[in-house]
């Protein structure tokens, strides 16, 4: 293992989506779970991708998210995944709405029953408050507490903050620690592209010049599909530069490799879309860039460039231009400090 | 990978590179999963790693970066 990796590093994390069953179905779901849906991950295919994301290049991936969906759905699934993720070195984190903690002391109760999970993220927002009451929040975060392991809560806001919004932050703050409550904004895709308005969106002609944090973690899914984010492009059903690979036609290390050298992916990671953007201007199709985005919204940069199937054909040739490739390499030692995996960027000649 | 000669920037990049700020926003995590990044700056949480050579390497970065 090199000795540079740190938290934020490309493959320091990769998640596991188990399950599209939830207990509930929220308006505002990416994934669309809810209580009808069927799809799980087949546990055979889970070990062994677990496995094999263990295995690579000599145990380099350090931490394993198990998502879904709701992966509480199913207890025993849960502990024989995150028990087999913990033996073979990983740190486990898992993500939660909380519905199981209906008191303190069954929360405490259920998660003594999970030993391998060492940090545990629960959801919690005005959609999910429509289902699961913010005293299970409460009981799950103090249970989590007594037992002494490390939590966060995920907050998932509208464009602009409402009162709604505020208040519930408020009532967080009354149990648990500010720093552990981090925020995102909904996006129009999944179950949210038909429930929410997208006039509540402010609009500009500039695009976020923000880099993105999420796509140094990969995530693979019951059907084997590996995308390099947990974001709206994992919506998309054409082909594009963020669908990294199949785990039914070829091993995690393949996929992974590649995506090494993805420059696109990297270029994301290092500057944001936008530098993708100036690029695809800079080789000539302007006219087929979008008109308006998202204010302060990285991913709906990245989500009209990857999901616009005029673009990708430009996408494809920038991902395959040396310069841009070398720029990329330059730009993820300099911002990120990442030269160690770089080598197989010089040895396939930017073959992505 | 570890025998492999150490990158360097060509000093008209480097120079561009100076001058770019990176900008991450606060909001644009989706939150479908955490990043256990706090966890592992926990130096008694790494110490009962499974992972000894995550130990190792631990140790190094501390030293390395001043952390």
């Amino acid at each position: 293992m090199d000795e540079d990796i740190t938290p934020g590093s490309f493959l320091f994390n990769i998640g596991f989506m188990l399950t599209y069953k939830c207990t509930i179905a929220c308006p505002h779901c990416i994934v669309e779970a809810g209580p009808h849906r069927k799809k799980v991950m087949r546990m055979d295919r889970a070990l062994s991708w677990i496995e094999q994301a263990a295995k690579y290049n000599n145990g380099y991936i350090k931490a394993c998210a198990l998502t879904g969906g709701e992966v509480f759905h199913d207890i025993d699934t849960l502990r024989t995944l995150s028990d087999y993720a913990h033996s073979l070195g990983f740190v486990v984190s898992a993500v939660t709405n909380g519905f199981w903690a209906t008191s303190k002391r069954t929360a405490i109760n259920l998660l003594k029953t999970l030993p391998s999970i060492h940090l545990l993220c629960v959801s919690t927002d005005a959609y999910h408050q429509r289902f699961i009451p913010l005293a299970n929040i409460r009981n799950s975060i103090e249970a989590l507490k007594d037992l002494g392991l490390t939590y966060s809560i995920a907050v998932c806001k509208d464009a602009e903050d409402t009162q709604q919004f505020r208040d519930l932050m408020c009532h967080l703050k009354d149990f648990a620690d500010e720093d552990k409550i981090v925020t995102s904004k909904t996006f129009p895709v999944g179950r949210a592209r038909h429930h929410l308005s997208q006039e509540g969106f402010p609009m500009v002609a500039e695009p976020s010049r923000a880099a993105c944090t999420m796509a140094s973690s990969p995530v693979v899914f019951p059907d084997g599909q590996v995308v390099g984010c947990i974001g709206p492009a994992i919506t998309i059903q054409s082909p594009h530069k963020l669908l990294l690979g199949d785990l039914k036609t070829e091993s995690l290390e393949e996929i992974l490799q590649r995506a090494e050298t993805n420059a696109i992916l990297h270029t994301i990671r290092v500057w944001g879309p936008y530098r993708i953007l100036e690029w695809l201007n800079r080789i000539g199709c302007s006219e087929k860039m979008p008109s308006s985005y998202m204010k302060d919204c990285t991913c709906d940069v990245c989500y009209k460039l990857l999901s616009d199937e005029r673009l990708q054909p430009y996408i494809e040739l920038l991902a395959n231009n040396e310069e841009f490739a070398e720029r990329t390499k330059y730009g993820r030692l300099y911002h990120l400090g990442e030269e160690e995996v770089l080598q197989p960027l010089e040895s396939q000649h930017f073959l992505t | 990978m570890s025998a492999k000669q150490p990158l360097k920037i060509p000093r008209v990049i480097l120079e561009e590179m100076t001058k770019e700020v990176r900008i991450v926003l606060p909001d644009e995590t989706r939150g479908l999963f955490p990043l256990p990044i706090d966890l592992l700056k926990n130096e008694a949480f790494v110490r009962n790693l499974a992972d000894k050579e995550f130990q190792a390497n631990f140790d190094v970065a501390i030293i390395s970066k001043g952390r």
